[in-house]
């Protein structure tokens, strides 16, 4: 039945937005309701490639990273459903000799953090991957045998059912057409089913969308949506472990799923920020060459599909959590900046601690959902992956 | 299957040697690599992704993925696609220690155990294993083996471009040529994008040669009309833009208006060992029989509408006795045998049922095709009596998108009769969108003679007639239960029932399953469809790469 009030309402049915509503159930919260505009996954977290990598550029992302991917090795026993957390490795093609450079410092520190990368010099990288010969000479190669693959989809079911057992209210195929704010206070949601749903608080996991979704509480937050491709293939019998990323001469990906697939992209420098998920000729074709430029076996692959899918991006590239100094009681769970697989899982944890106890946990402080106040219009993309950790100075 | 004296259409090719599985075969040239292989004496092709099912050919197309091995190094190629060569190397995939005896078909003795779902609370203790369970997990997946690339290989690249045309019309067959006809003959100039060599599509197998070279010759004279053959449209990228591989070019091309004539699918009705060696499509017998000069069987049991009986005559030229033919009232309902039909099982409305031994069961029915206005997000219609979703379109065969117009089998014509009609009316039409002299009278008759055509009864599959275990998907092995008991569990979400069974993940991308699961799901009322997306046509990554590569 349809309750016409809850403690909270979480906003954004996908990996995020569940999360935070186990989480919040664990800890004892009251009625909490999950607003889904589409299905549950239907935004990034079903469309994205389900990269865990500890191995980061920058050293807090690196230990932030570490915790969470922890938090999935956990999530078997957590959630009792197997999201086959795989960890095949990861790998770095380097094709410039800065780039070999840059990972020859990045190593001490992944050391000092006990990620155990290695530095491999191009006889190591083709011995362990004899598909990329014949293709572009590498340089060397960053691996971290540790990283992996999770079933983006197992884990959102994961959630899903979880939640669904500890009673939180799911509803799927509604929208939020409208905010409540009294006094600066947040008061409940009207959605396009024509329902509404009174709350003292809600929270803003919107992904894509989240920019639309704060405009409705009249509240400015810097993220920019962006389009992301990928491709995937016809599946082939186990040839490739590693979880392949390279960025030169643009940055591109590609791995072999555990059911065989080849999934890829290569991303567009000058891809415009909007809210869309169309397919587009060029990807195909950019994709397609530079990844058998890299690996040319790969040119024998069916391509069955290509879809897309939207980064939220914030300027620092850092997610947006906890409440909005301008509506109390409302918080933002958003701007992953095409990282929330990877993080939103530990971080909801970490959010609905800081939303029960009202303490404020200090992992949180990067994240501070007020940092860009004033700065909206930040510059937000990078195009070229070194220099966006380049300009902070801490790359 | 066994040789004809030689093809009742055209003529047997020169005689080729080929190796299978390291052993070395005859075949002809005019014979596809698969029909070669299973003239040597074999009934199995393949195996299937997940329970390693026996396979061999089903539709005309190549899309089925049934005959699905390696040739010369590249894995996954339909063979049925692929024409016979001197010193070709072929190879079975997914099965050890052959095709034919492959030990993991063990699988399917326990396939009802092992639903897509069926890890989801499962190998999580103990906890250090559990790394371990995905590596023997890994390796059950995938079909075929890519091989390293041997060095000397080079990669073709090509040219990219951007088009524009007055009209492009996709597709060569006869609707497709009487579109383009019409439209060149009113002074607009158009493009004809074709998949094969050969313009005419499956019409030349079809008892239609005369007026399919009669099409062709009057198209390839016609100075308005450019035909670029061999050439794949793989997706609808944007208002009136198309997205176009050719083997030179990669072309974005954008037409003011477009006609889309891709033909039909065969049609893949639901019955216990629907996916069984000797289950073949009529369309593909037609063409075995006519073109390549093999007989697919001696016995056959035929189910089907109209063009059934010009199906049935040509088998008996070859030899091939029609044992059975399930009438109007009756469905067939299960296929018998191991490895291949021997016999399959025929129920009558009110229950009765009937067997016949056989070694052939022939489907002749279409299902409209409908990708590409699907992707341009035009809107579809379910339609039992055309075999599935049809575009809905206005008196002129225009669908709901600007500029779009869809004809001739894809939309669920039949004959060739009424395919020329429609062709000829969208032609017509495109032209005087064009703005171009086109008799108002001409468009009038096109417009009586469309009106005219009364669609062929094709035979109405049920779903419940598989008792739950016809296959639904055969890319990815997922039967009727599998799906019945999701819509069970509370997924009747479209894109949430695909991505916890796996139908339409797989090669075909729904093609041969979206109309089973819609007849399945809507009778819990749900109406929905999965997202359509490119490419639309089978390519290589190797097909579609560019000169100048990088950003």
């Amino acid at each position: 039945m349809t309750r016409d009030t809850a403690e909270v309402i979480v906003i954004g049915g996908g990996i995020a937005g569940l999360a935070l509503a186990v989480e919040l159930k664990r800890r004892g919260m009251g009625r909490v309701a999950v607003i889904e505009r589409s299905y549950i996954g239907s935004g990034a977290s079903g469309r994205n490639v389900g990269r865990i990598r500890a191995m980061q550029l920058t050293e807090d992302l690196t230990q932030y990273a570490i915790l969470c991917q922890n938090k999935y090795e956990r999530m078997g026993d957590e959630l009792g459903f197997n999201v086959l957390f795989w960890r095949a490795g990861y790998m770095w093609l380097l094709y410039e000799q800065s780039e070999v450079e840059r990972m020859r410092q990045m190593l001490a520190v992944h050391h000092r953090l006990g990620v155990r990368s290695e530095l491999l010099n191009p006889d190591e990288v083709y011995r362990l991957i004899p598909h990329l010969r014949g293709g572009e000479p590498v340089l060397g190669g960053m691996t971290h045998r540790r990283d992996g693959i999770v079933h983006h989809d197992a884990a959102v079911w994961a959630y899903y059912e979880t939640a669904r057992q500890m009673g939180v209210e799911i509803r799927q195929n509604t929208e939020v057409t409208r905010i409540d704010v009294v006094g600066g206070r947040l008061r409940g949601v009207a959605l396009a089913s024509g329902e509404a749903i009174a709350a003292p608080r809600a929270v803003n996991a919107a992904g894509g969308r989240s920019g639309r979704i704060a405009a409705l509480a009249g509240v400015k937050i810097p993220n920019t949506p962006l389009r992301r491709e990928v491709l995937v293939t016809a599946p082939v019998k186990p040839f490739l472990h590693r979880a392949i990323t390279f960025y030169r001469p643009t940055e591109g990906w590609f791995n072999q799923t555990l059911r065989g697939e080849v999934v890829a992209g290569v991303v567009d420098p000058h891809e415009p920020p909007g809210v869309t998920a169309a397919s587009s000729f060029d990807f195909l074709s950019r994709t397609a060459s530079l990844i058998v430029r890299k690996m040319p076996a790969l040119a024998g692959l069916t391509v069955i599909r290509q879809w897309a899918g939207m980064y939220d991006v914030t300027p620092d590239h850092l997610p947006l959590v906890g409440e909005s100094n301008e509506v109390t009681g409302f918080s933002q769970a958003n701007g992953w900046s095409g990282r929330g697989m990877l993080l939103a899982p530990f971080t909801m944890e970490l959010l609905a601690e800081e939303m029960t106890t009202s303490t404020h946990p200090t992992l949180l402080r990067p994240f501070d959902a007020n940092r860009f106040v004033g700065r909206e219009a930040a510059d937000t993309w990078e195009s070229d992956y070194y220099r966006r950790y380049d300009k902070k100075g801490d790359g | 299957m066994k040789r004809l004296p030689a093809p009742l259409a055209g003529s047997r090719g020169e005689k080729v040697t080929f190796t299978f599985d390291g052993q070395t075969l005859e075949g002809f040239a005019n014979e596809s690599l698969a029909a070669a292989i299973l003239a040597s004496g074999r009934a199995v092709l393949a195996r299937s992704l997940r329970f390693h099912r026996p396979r061999s050919m089903f539709c005309s197309s190549g899309e089925c993925g049934w005959c699905a091995i390696e040739v010369d190094g590249v894995p996954n190629v339909s063979a049925c696609t692929v024409p016979c060569r001197d010193g070709l190397i072929a190879r079975s995939q997914n099965a050890w220690p052959s095709a034919e005896r492959d030990i993991f078909s063990l699988l399917d003795i326990v396939s009802s155990l092992l639903p897509a779902t069926f890890y989801h609370h499962r190998f999580l203790r103990p906890k250090f294993m559990r790394q371990c369970y995905l590596a023997a997990l890994r390796l059950f997946t995938g079909l075929g083996r890519l091989r390293a690339a041997d060095s000397g290989r080079t990669m073709p690249r090509k040219r990219k471009v951007r088009e524009e045309w007055p009209i492009a019309v996709v597709g060569g067959g006869v609707a497709g040529l009487s579109a383009a006809l019409a439209a060149a003959e009113n002074s607009a100039r158009v493009v004809l994008i074709d998949d094969h060599a050969r313009l005419g599509g499956s019409w030349h197998a079809r008892g239609e040669g005369a007026r399919v070279q009669d099409l062709i010759a009057r198209a390839s004279e016609h100075s308005n009309i450019e035909h670029w053959p061999c050439a794949l449209c793989v997706g609808f990228y944007g208002p009136k833009t198309l997205g176009v591989v050719t083997p030179e070019k990669l072309v974005t091309l954008h037409a003011d208006q477009i006609i889309l004539a891709p033909g039909a699918l065969d049609a893949a009705p639901l019955f216990v060992n629907n996916d069984l060696p000797g289950v073949m499509s009529g369309r593909l017998v037609e063409r075995l029989i006519a073109e390549e000069g093999l007989s697919p069987g001696t016995k056959a049991v035929a189910w089907g509408g109209g063009p059934a009986d010009r199906i049935m005559a040509l088998m008996e030229r070859a030899g091939i006795k029609t044992v059975a033919r399930v009438a109007n009232d009756e469905t067939l309902i299960a296929a018998r045998g191991r490895g291949k039909v021997t016999g399959a099982v025929i129920q009558s409305a009110d229950g009765r049922r009937r067997s016949a031994a056989c070694d052939l069961i022939v489907i002749v029915a279409m299902q409209p095709r409908n990708e590409l206005v699907a992707q341009a997000g035009g809107e579809l219609q379910w339609d039992d009596a055309r075999g599935g979703w049809v575009a809905r379109r206005d008196e002129t065969l225009a669908t709901t998108v600007t500029g779009l117009s869809i004809v001739g089998e894809g939309a669920g014509c039949t004959s060739a009769q009424a395919c020329a009609a429609e062709g000829r009316l969208a032609g017509l039409a495109a032209a005087r969108h064009l703005g171009l002299n086109s008799n108002e009278s001409d468009l009038q008759d096109a417009l009586q003679a469309v009106s005219q055509i009364a669609p062929d009864a094709q035979p109405i599959f049920s779903p419940s007639s598989s008792g739950g275990a016809g296959h639904v998907c055969f890319c990815e092995d997922v039967r009727e239960r599998e799906i019945r008991s999701e819509l069970e569990g509370g997924w009747r979400d479209y894109e949430l029932l695909k991505r916890r069974t796996g139908i339409f993940t797989g090669p075909c991308q729904g093609k041969f399953c979206a109309a089973n699961a819609a007849r399945i799901i809507g009778e819990t009322g749900t109406n929905a469809r999965t997202t359509a997306r490119p490419p639309a046509k089978v390519v290589r990554l190797g097909d579609v790469t560019v000169m100048e590569s990088g950003t």
